[in-house]
């Protein structure tokens, strides 16, 4: 039910960004319906911001959205109005939509264009002239099989979605059942959410649904979600994901959520090659080859066995050769999981037209509200460097400047003043550089985890971690992705490299599962006073304070003064 | 230069004063030039007040008066004009000069046309601009407008174009004329920039202060505007300058361009709307007569068209067509045929709104006071951002923003948000202390550690910065944008104190003062609206400031002379007469360049003799009936009678 207002939340601005009022009495549901065409840029207290995109809205399109639908939502929540260039680019935009499909017919593929003026212009191009074969009527012509993807990229490119309804082979079967009460021994369902996106991948086993990207925020269970969408479809998975960490994450949640044995679930990456009717791969592996000419002799995992589903985990890091194996793979259903639909390589539009189209997003401030993430407090502690070093600094040149200020001798005392204000709730230590590390890891008593050690050695400590065995834990960058510690309520940042987002956000995701009790978790990071960390720190700050989170300066003096009086 | 208010107001004389005040049957002691209401009245009929409404003013005109109007609007548009320029194009449409020159001669008794003495030649005569919209307006009456509707059951339903009375006022793509000003404004304000010592901006500031703004020379071109030093300038750098030195808002103060305090404090003072209305005066005042006849009819039409609303060309060409306002006939015959007719007289169409688009519509565009949709001249559909015309309107002036009104988001992420309805003096601080993200109807300055130290450099302290940011927050300022803000405050003290441009800035207080003690709103906006401009740098053909107004208005004696000598009945019955009388009273009629009234077969017809031409011993009259060359046979005709305007 809308509440009655006075004036609307919107302002639309002429280069496609739209702004969304936060305190406005409507913003959930603004929010909610703005989401479904425009991608949320930033969300920082007080204003959101979006954007409308060619994707955006061709994902709304394929979600069933009408550019109709759009206008009058747009015209009624703006507080000054839709300018004209606006209105008239969504529809024309809109309208390429729907333009051309892709269908079956018997065993034949076909592209069918309502424009036969179009489609004979496009059958005249010479980058797609190759994959057109005998022109069926003035509507359609049809397609090489293995062209699907190809044709599909290159429609995109040239500014034309396809509507891909040629449906998908069903593949090995796998009976699979996610668990009631998981391994663990804890009761399980999917969260509403949760159920939701499986649905609007799934869409009831229609030709409509089988493929695309579901968006989450990080701490949402992707995992699950992607777990969920196999026993759905009940066929054999391959799971692709950025890293061994993340192999490990998926194989544990598998085992614990859902029937599947264990010798069911392979693993492949540079130590173990097992493809078994659910294999886990890296990105890094499949990618793998001796030399820049050789050939990827991993990619015949993607023929290995007759998959029904392909999930591709961090879609938004999925690198360029998967694209080329995928396009050749359109037949079967593929899954997308990303908490970003941005990349850094800009290539979103061969995510829309080879994974797939957006088929939710679901907002951040939602799940915090519902308590399913924990909310999170950032807090920059400045530490001023001893007279010495600071004079040791200006000497140096700006290179090393920024290693001498990351590793300020004065931050350990901080550190330990945290670990006392916070003592006995679930920490880790992150930093950039190892020696550091190491002298943070002696002084504090607790067990360090790099690079350098082994994965087993690895997991081990998690699990310690995770069980309340060991605690704090020093972690190396190694621990950004996808390593699974539910309960970290507390990260203390020593060092890092500050002006990555990526590394910003993966790092925050650590410790943003909800957790018992009040669901809050603090986010620290301690950066040497006026030096070149702090101006780094500030790219932090943005990238923290964009996505929402609450953010403080303090003062070593403050935290110190707190530790010593408590 | 169009002639405008400004340019002579303080200088009519007297005697022309009282000539002016009689013929509204005002009493003599009415100084026309200190009353200002009046004049509104009379020029545009727009004033609220006891006074006639405008349909009733027209109606009040003489017939010929009418006439003469109807024909300066015709074929000069609001170009300037001779009497003699006037005449012959009021001839090609059959037109007798005599009436021209008594309607010509009664339009300036009213105040409506003012005549202008020259050292050499002919009178120059105009209507001054601010009247010109409403004559315009009542000679040529607008016809109903279209609505469309876009019927597209596949995208979900009916996509409407608003209706003109549902649309909003929103700014088009290209950034708003307001900001090119302030930004130029702001430039002039943080750099000391010298002129050269031929009296130029230097190109090292050109460059730089070109980077400030969105707008091109490129739009401006066609208009192929003049100014002094044009090898120094680019269009779009001698239009903004142009418009600054008019207004005032910047002056030369010791070799340097600098802004004037109190008249950008004014400035600042108006609302948007207010601003744009001064902004498009200036730029109609230097544009508009570079246009054609045609365009101008189109750019006076276009004024009254409802702000918001959508303004189809097609429209536009069909009012124009029925007006008999296009420069090409075929054009009017396509624009009646159906699309299927069409064929072949697209190119005529075309060709008018590729010249529309290039002189009027872009610029436009470009100032973001009108967005544009479609692609062809057939689906072109504009919409104007602001009504021009509105400031003449007391019930339309907008309330004034207050300043210090917390309407803006000051983001955690630095940014700061500002709503389309705040004071520019908001934009004026935002400016000196934060990066200019985004001037759309909503701007976005981004506070960073150089934006906020070049403030310091301004003369802003951290204080300043943080006490208006908090009085412009709606949400108040995040703490940590705070403290950051102190932070950099206490790193750039001693950095900032030696700076040379402190100094002089700081001298300036009252840039940086929050809140400003400013002008009355009321007061700057009627001394924009209606205070002379200063010399700017366009060129011009008219010198309207240095010429004498003329207060010489015939009368029928100068008008007609020797009108007396011949007997009444010449003008006032149709009447037969011997053929040598006749003769006598064609000569006259071609010296007063009058119509006669003829009877020839018992038909009563008019004909406006031309020559009188002697053949086999007889005589014939060439001249125009209906606007047609005709040879009349005098020995045909019954009756014949002189018509003489105000006399006959």
């Amino acid at each position: 039910m809308r509440t009655k207002r006075y004036e609307p939340p919107l302002f639309i601005l002429n280069d496609f960004t739209i702004l969304l009022e936060v305190d406005h009495p409507d913003f959930e549901a603004v929010r909610d319906q703005l989401s479904r065409f425009a991608d949320l840029v930033k969300s920082p207290a007080n204003i959101h911001t979006y954007k409308l995109t060619p994707l955006s809205l061709w994902n709304a399109m394929a979600c069933g959205m009408r550019p109709g639908e759009m206008i009058d939502f747009l015209a009624e929540e703006s507080k000054f109005g839709i300018p004209t260039s606006i209105r008239s680019e969504i529809l024309d935009i809109t309208d390429r939509y729907g333009l051309l499909k892709l269908e079956t017919d018997g065993d034949q593929l076909t592209l069918v264009c309502k424009r036969p003026a179009l489609l004979n212009e496009l059958i005249s191009y010479r980058s797609l002239k190759g994959w057109f074969g005998e022109r069926l009527d003035a509507h359609s012509v049809l397609i090489e099989e293995q062209a699907r993807g190809f044709l599909k990229q290159e429609l995109m490119s040239l500014g034309y979605p396809v509507e891909d309804e040629a449906g998908f082979h069903e593949g090995e079967k796998l009976p699979c059942q996610l668990l009631e009460e998981t391994r663990s021994g804890l009761p399980f369902a999917l969260r509403p959410y949760q159920e939701q996106a499986v649905e609007a991948f799934y869409r009831e086993g229609s030709r409509h649904g089988g493929s695309g990207v579901l968006i989450l925020p990080c701490g949402a269970g992707k995992t699950v979600i992607g777990i969920g969408a196999m026993c759905r479809l009940q066929c054999a998975t391959l799971i692709l994901t950025p890293n061994v960490s993340s192999v490990k994450q998926w194989k544990r949640e598998l085992l614990n959520i859902t029937d599947l044995p264990e010798e069911w679930i392979g693993e492949y990456d540079g130590d173990r090659k097992e493809v078994r009717p659910v294999t886990i791969a890296t990105y890094q592996i499949l990618t793998h080859r001796k030399s820049k000419d050789a050939p990827f002799k991993h990619m015949h995992l993607f023929n290995k066995r007759d998959w029904g589903l392909i999930i591709y985990d961090e879609v938004h890091l999925l690198p360029a050769p998967i694209f080329r194996v995928t396009a050749e793979i359109q037949a079967t259903r593929r899954l997308g999981l990303t908490a970003t639909l941005v990349r850094e390589d800009g290539c979103e539009k061969e995510v829309y037209s080879l994974i797939g189209p957006k088929r939710i997003d679901v907002p951040w401030k939602s799940l915090e509200g519902d308590g399913y993430l924990a909310t999170v407090e950032c807090r920059e502690v400045h530490v001023a460097l001893d007279p010495e070093a600071k004079q040791e600094y200006e000497r140096l040149s700006a290179r090393h400047k920024t290693r001498a200020a990351a590793e300020n001798k004065r931050k350990f005392a901080v550190v330990q003043a945290l670990l006392q204000k916070h003592a006995g709730m679930p920490t880790l230590l992150i930093g950039q550089y190892l020696d550091q590390l190491r002298q943070l890891a002696e002084l504090t008593g607790a067990p360090f985890i790099s690079g350098q050690m082994p994965h087993e050695e690895r997991e081990e400590l998690y699990k310690q971690f995770r069980e309340g065995r060991v605690n704090p834990l020093v972690v190396s960058k190694v621990a950004n992705f996808a390593i699974d510690l539910p309960d970290a309520a507390v990260a203390i940042q020593i060092s890092g490299s500050f002006g990555s987002r990526q590394e910003e956000a993966q790092r925050l995701g650590r410790i943003l599962r909800p957790k018992a009790g009040a669901n809050e978790a603090i986010f620290y990071s301690i950066v040497s006073a006026n030096t070149k960390e702090q101006e780094f720190a500030l790219n932090r700050q943005l990238f923290l304070v964009e996505q929402g989170y609450k953010y403080q300066l303090l003062d070593e003096q403050e935290v110190l003064q707190e530790a010593f009086l408590s | 230069m169009m002639l405008s208010i400004d340019d002579f107001a303080q200088r009519i004389p007297s005697r022309l004063e009282r000539i002016i005040a009689d013929s509204w049957g005002r009493g003599s002691d009415v100084r026309l030039s200190g009353s200002i209401p009046f004049f509104r009245q009379v020029w545009h009929g727009t004033e609220a007040g006891e006074e006639a409404p405008p349909n009733q003013v027209l109606l009040a005109l003489d017939p010929e008066e009418k006439l003469t109007l109807r024909t300066i609007f015709r074929f000069f548009g609001l170009k300037p004009f001779m009497q003699s320029s006037l005449e012959k194009e009021g001839l090609s449409g059959g037109i007798a000069g005599a009436e021209l020159a008594r309607g010509l001669a009664g339009l300036r008794k009213r105040g409506i046309v003012f005549g202008f003495a020259r050292t050499w030649g002919e009178p120059v005569f105009a209507v001054p601009m601010e009247s010109a919209a409403g004559w315009h307006q009542q000679l040529f009456v607008d016809s109903g407008a279209s609505v469309i509707w876009q019927d597209e059951p596949q995208r979900g339903g009916f996509v409407p174009l608003q209706p003109k009375s549902q649309a909003k006022i929103h700014a088009q793509g290209c950034r708003d004329l307001l900001f090119e000003v302030l930004f130029s404004l702001r430039y002039f304000a943080a750099n000391e920039v010298k002129l050269t010592r031929s009296g130029v901006v230097s190109k090292r500031h050109l460059s730089k202060w070109a980077q400030q703004l969105e707008l091109e020379a490129e739009t401006l071109r066609p208009l192929s505007l003049e100014y002094v030093s044009c090898e120094a300038y680019p269009d779009h750098l001698a239009l903004i300058l142009d418009i600054l030195l008019k207004l005032r808002l910047i002056e030369i103060q010791n070799d340097c361009l600098k802004p004037r305090p109190l008249r950008v404090q004014g400035w600042l003072s108006l609302s948007a709307d207010e601003m744009r209305q001064v902004l498009y005066r200036v730029w109609k005042k230097i544009s508009l007569l570079r246009l054609p006849v045609w365009l101008q009819h189109f750019v006076m039409w276009l004024e009254r068209q409802p702000a918001g609303g959508p303004v189809f060309w097609t429209d536009a060409l069909q009012w124009l067509s029925a007006h008999d306002l296009l420069p090409n006939r075929h054009v009017e015959e396509s624009m009646i045929k159906t699309d299927g007719d069409r064929a072949g007289k697209l190119t005529e169409e075309q060709q008018l709104w590729k010249e529309a688009a290039k002189l009027w519509i872009m610029p436009m565009r470009a100032f973001g006071w009108l967005e544009m949709s479609g692609e062809d001249a057939h689906s072109i559909v504009l919409q104007p951002v602001f009504s021009p015309l509105s400031l003449n309107n007391a019930s339309s002036r907008q309330q004034h923003l207050p300043e210090a009104e917390a309407a803006c988001f000051v983001q955690p992420d630095y940014e700061v948000i500002v709503p389309p309805d705040v004071s520019f003096s908001i934009h004026w601080h935002l400016d000196a202390m934060a990066e200019r993200a985004v001037s759309d109807t909503v701007a976005i300055y981004r506070l960073s550690r150089k934006s906020v130290q070049q403030a310091f450099a301004e003369g802003y302290t951290a204080n300043d910065c943080l006490a208006f940011l908090r009085a412009i927050a709606k949400t108040g300022i995040p703490e940590h944008v705070e403290q950051t803000i102190s932070q950099w405050g206490c790193a750039a003290e001693g950095q900032v104190s030696n700076t040379k441009s402190m100094t002089a800035v700081k001298a300036d207080r009252l840039f940086r003062t929050w809140p400003a003690e400013s002008l009355p709103a009321e007061e700057a906006e009627m001394r924009f609206a209606n205070e002379g401009e200063a010399q700017g740098i366009m060129l011009t053909d008219y010198y309207w400031s240095s010429w004498p107004v003329d207060s010489q208005i015939p009368g029928d004696d100068e008008l007609f002379p020797g009108w007396r000598d011949n007997p009444l009945k010449w003008y006032r019955q149709l009447q037969s007469y011997h053929s040598s009388t006749y003769k006598e009273m064609v000569r006259q009629a071609i010296a007063w360049k009058a119509h006669l009234k003829l009877l020839a077969n018992d038909k009563e017809f008019r004909l406006l003799p031309l020559s009188v031409q002697e053949r086999d011993g007889g005589w014939f009259v060439k001249g125009l009936e209906n606007g047609r060359e005709a040879v009349h046979d005098p020995a045909n005709w019954q009756a014949i009678q002189i018509l003489l305007p105000g006399i006959s």
